[in-house]
């Protein structure tokens, strides 16, 4: 077989079937017409079909019916043929109502506390009491601590840096220079102490009193909450019992609107 | 009538028009199966026998071909009524084989004997002509099984559905879930196959 039949060949089956442009197809007989081989291998292909189509079609042993399932309800056959948005509607109805009727049933319980929101089944465990006096107290000290501490290091600063200067004193000197650091560091501490108990008595009310209001703001709000659940757990029972009623009206309204086009 | 049935009484073997065919699908995707019925009784022989020729035993074509209808019936609404329906069923057919064909063993025994096709009853009817036609007609069923089993489940998908269905490459391709270069490359391959089992230079030709 040369280039040119092997080239012909791949396109003779391709001829049987019209998957060839015309040109082509005429290039194809144009090549059997005076190529003996080529011509035989079309004759084989030829009866090759022949003998595939003489296969003769079978009749069926038996009926190949499908059966409605009847055990099905008409609720769901309706929901069946209502077309998609319809289904999708009635799904996330479906999806909301039970989503409300298990919060209820399962008691969740919502609390808010400084911008966290927290959520449980049941009764919340509740944070410990803080007693802001206390708190308060204890940040004043600390507060009164770091000052003395800090007027502390600048009085030993100065005493040091005082016995390494080269002025030289007089022992009379020395004394009343020593006198006068002595009642500068006792002025400071007690200057500190009278700030700290100026601060802490403004404090004091006014921390008691954000805390009180907050407190109290807290509780109505938690109270408005179990009010708000309480109600939508009720209107989750009662529509909970109304579900396939709803979802039957919803569909037969699809059935009408999809008939009525 | 059937119990599947109501209603209309379905008439074996006639043409369906593409009107009534159109009819039958929009109340089969009302979920409708009398009307469905009516496309089963229209294709369970195409679909019988595209199966049968894929698998070469007639009690797995009779099986994959009820599940094909079963299939279809439960994915009517995804048929796109731009669509041929034939193709659309072909497709759930062949693919429902190439999966029971790729599982098969391959030392699985092909047939087309006449016994598991359940030729008419004409076949068995007695008479000289009538046996050498009838010994003609079974060695001819023997060559083509025997020439069939050669191909892959792919080749075979194919072939059949482009010799015995007539369907086209582009048709093809779109039950088949393949490109139309492949499944003519495919087709004309085994083509050479068929050719060096069944080719013969006979006078009659």
């Amino acid at each position: 077989m040369n280039a040119e039949c092997k080239k012909y060949r791949e396109q003779i089956a391709k001829g049987l079937f019209e998957d060839l442009e015309p040109a082509q197809t005429e290039a194809v007989e144009a090549h059997l017409r005076h190529c003996s081989d080529c011509a035989e291998q079309r004759i084989l292909l030829l009866s090759t079909l022949s003998e595939l189509r003489s296969l003769e079609e079978a009749p069926p042993p038996r009926h190949f019916y499908v059966y409605e399932d009847r055990g099905r309800s008409a609720f769901w056959n309706l929901f069946r043929q209502t077309s998609l948005l319809w289904r999708a509607v009635a799904g996330a109805t479906l999806a909301v109502l039970l989503l409300l009727g298990g919060a209820a049933a399962s008691n969740l319980q919502m609390r808010v506390d400084e911008g966290v929101v927290t959520l449980g089944f049941g009764k919340l465990s509740t944070q410990p009491e803080i007693n802001p006096e206390q708190l308060k107290a204890e940040v004043l000290r600390a507060a009164q601590n770091q000052l003395l501490e800090s007027r502390g290091e600048w009085m030993a600063q100065v005493r040091q840096e005082i016995s390494q200067s080269e002025i030289a004193l007089t022992q009379k000197q020395q004394d009343r220079l020593k006198l006068a650091l002595d009642r500068m560091e006792g002025r400071f501490n007690d200057r500190i102490a009278d700030e700290g108990a100026i601060l802490e008595a403004k404090l004091n009310d006014s921390a008691v009193h954000i805390y009180r209001t907050l407190s109290r703001e807290r509780q109505e709000q938690l109270a408005l909450l179990n009010d708000r659940i309480d109600l939508l757990s009720v209107k989750g029972r009662i529509q909970g019992s109304q579900t396939e009623a709803l979802m039957a009206t919803v569909l037969q309204m699809a059935d009408l609107r999809t008939g009525a086009r | 009538m059937e119990k599947a049935l109501s209603g209309t009484v379905i008439a074996a073997g006639s043409e369906a028009s593409a009107d009534e065919e159109r009819v039958w699908i929009q109340a089969s995707q009302r979920g409708e199966a009398a009307a469905f019925n009516h496309l089963v009784i229209q294709w369970e022989q195409a679909i019988y026998n595209l199966c049968l020729r894929m698998l070469g035993n007639a009690d797995e074509a009779a099986e994959v071909c009820q599940e094909s209808f079963l299939a279809a019936f439960k994915n009517i609404r995804r048929f796109r009524r731009d669509a041929r329906f034939s193709t659309w069923l072909y497709r759930i057919a062949s693919n429902r084989c190439l999966t029971r064909l790729k599982r098969r063993p391959r030392e699985q025994h092909f047939s087309l004997e006449s016994e598991s096709l359940g030729l008419p009853s004409r076949d068995r009817l007695s008479g000289a002509q009538h046996q050498e036609e009838l010994v003609l007609r079974r060695e001819r069923r023997e060559r083509v099984g025997h020439a069939l089993q050669k191909l892959s489940p792919d080749q075979r998908a194919v072939v059949v559905l482009k010799i015995y269905r007539e369907q086209k490459f582009e048709e093809i391709a779109a039950a088949l879930n393949a490109p139309v270069s492949t499944v003519k490359s495919r087709f004309y391959s085994s083509l050479e196959v068929l050719k060096r089992q069944l080719g013969h230079l006979s006078p009659s030709l």
